[in-house]
């Protein structure tokens, strides 16, 4: 008979976590779905979810909610872990419950109009090319910082309508504000003040001097009829510079490293176009971008799944397991882009699901495939064991890929 | 006023907002797609959270159409 394991076999939050949690999701699946433990900031009793089914339960009923300062015990407030407290962020989309929340999702998402979206293709297309041709010079690079990271954040600069000598400020503060060193954490307040201050800065220029990007399009939308505040609108764009860029980053980053490990799948993404779509679902099945949703907190006492939640109760639901639940997917730890199965949770779920999902996918769709169509011989220049991952508890991303083109570079 | 909202299955990316915004307007199938089932919707508040709904998708999957007449 085999011993009852009762601990997980990576502890939460720790190097081995991070580095691989998948054994430690397989564990909390099967003797814990609804897990309690002591979240490192400020120790407040946390339950992490990890069944496919209670996560999407998680983000679709009302009872989670996601206005931690309102519905959050005291524990949890005092710990500091209400999300942009003190800052307009306090009021941004993703931390508001309905009715605030339908409304600034609505004006949000009007906004991404078809037409919209159709002129950001050609936008992503043009970024991706000049940046190949910039890797293609270097020869050797890396997928993080000289590709996911440029491609992202220039797209989202454009798109919300930088002007270029404020971008590469812009990117400095994002890389504050998520940092790949555990040892820069306390430099995230700064990041995320200059993000506002950016934000705010761009507001005040777009209003003076309408274009045709998308926080013009907010301070439009925001003016027709169903108004929003000034505080309202900044902390808008702040959330679009904050949600839009590492995660994509994150995401082609995770997606060329699962490509790079099965070159055969690979292949048949680009012989077979066709599979394109599918292909950037299944990567953001095996490994998206985010860890875990943002906290939700009970509203009530609850059950889920067998286990009574107090209310005020932090909840973490992690996507990540979620999408590898063997209840929803055959075989889940195996990369198939030709998939066709239960819907991931990559970009959440139910009222706060991804709103910039369209211009996520557009990215992906582009810039992972032309990545493999320029370098066709792309290898990896670090042994596959130092490929490694920051620390974060939230955001799923690699430190550095460091890779070869194969090509020669001419002097 | 009457109102009917369709769901465009091939926009549809089965992410849940139509149904945790209205479960009694939308459900979520078997295989993660809306599947929404309400036709003739004549109650005002329901046919305004029908058009936020609408309004919210993150795929403009949801058209509502509403006629004056009843
Ligand atoms: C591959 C890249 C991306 C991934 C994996 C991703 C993932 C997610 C997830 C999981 C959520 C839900 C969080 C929760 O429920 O707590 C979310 C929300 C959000 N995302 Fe994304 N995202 C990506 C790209 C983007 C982009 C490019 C934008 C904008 C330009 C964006 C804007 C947002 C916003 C504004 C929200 C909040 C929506 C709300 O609260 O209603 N995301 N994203
Ligand atoms: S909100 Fe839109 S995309 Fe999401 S399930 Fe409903 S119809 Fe489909």
């Amino acid at each position: 008979m085999t011993p009852i394991e009762h601990f997980p076999p990576a502890e939460l939050f720790t190097k081995d976590y991070y580095q691989n949690p998948y054994p430690t999701f397989e564990w909390l699946r099967t003797n814990s779905p609804v897990h309690e433990f002591d979240f490192p900031v400020g120790n407040v009793r946390t339950w992490m979810v990890t069944r496919y089914d209670d996560v999407r339960t998680v983000l679709a009923d009302p009872r989670f909610s996601s206005e931690g300062g309102t519905w959050g015990n005291a524990e949890f407030r005092e710990a500091g872990l209400v999300s942009g407290s003190g800052s307009v962020l306090e009021r941004a989309i993703t931390v508001v419950d309905p009715p605030a929340h339908t409304r600034l999702r609505r004006l949000a998402m009007s906004t991404f109009t078809t037409r919209r979206i159709a002129h950001w293709r050609d936008t992503v297309q043009r970024i991706v090319e000049n940046t190949l041709d910039d890797c293609a010079r270097r020869g050797s690079f890396d997928v993080m910082d000289d590709y996911a990271g440029v491609v992202s954040s220039d797209v989202l600069g454009e798109i919300l309508g930088f002007r270029i000598e404020r971008h590469r400020e812009l990117v400095e503060a994002i890389g504050q504000a998520f940092p790949s060193d555990p040892g820069l954490m306390d430099q995230v307040p700064e990041g995320f003040r200059r993000i506002c201050e950016y934000a705010e800065e761009l507001v005040a220029d777009k209003r003076r001097e309408p274009g045709d990007d998308l926080t013009s399009a907010l301070v439009h939308a925001s003016e027709d009829g169903d108004r929003l505040d000034h505080e309202e609108l900044v902390a808008m764009v702040a959330a679009m510079i904050m949600a839009g860029s590492d995660t994509v980053r994150a995401f082609v980053g995770n997606a060329v490293l699962a490509l790079l490990d099965h070159p055969e799948q690979c292949g048949l993404m680009l012989s077979s176009p066709e599979y394109t779509s599918s292909a950037v679902e299944e990567l953001l099945r095996y490994e998206g971008a985010l860890s875990t949703a943002l906290f939700r907190v009970t509203t009530e006492e609850l059950e889920l799944a067998g286990t009574v939640l107090p209310a005020g109760a932090p909840v973490i639901a992690v996507l990540l397991s979620a999408n590898r639940d063997p209840d929803r997917f055959t075989a889940p730890d195996r990369l198939d882009i030709t998939r066709n199965e239960s819907r991931h949770v990559g970009f959440g779920h139910g009222l706060h699901n991804c709103l910039g999902a369209a211009l996520a996918r557009l990215e992906g769709e582009i810039a992972i495939p032309a990545l493999f169509r320029r370098f066709p011989d792309l290898a990896r220049d670090i042994p596959r064991e130092e490929v490694g991952y920051i620390e974060n508890w939230a955001m799923r991303r690699l430190v550095r890929l460091p890779v070869s083109t194969g090509i020669p570079v001419r002097p | 006023m009457r109102a009917t909202a369709r769901v465009d299955r091939s926009l549809c990316q089965g992410a849940g907002l139509c149904e945790a915004m209205g479960p009694e307007l939308f459900r979520i199938d078997e295989e993660g797609y809306s599947e929404n089932s309400q036709r003739n919707i004549t109650n005002e508040e329901k046919v305004l959270l029908l058009q936020d709904i609408a309004d919210c998708c993150p795929t403009g999957a949801i058209s509502v159409t509403v006629s004056e007449q009843d």
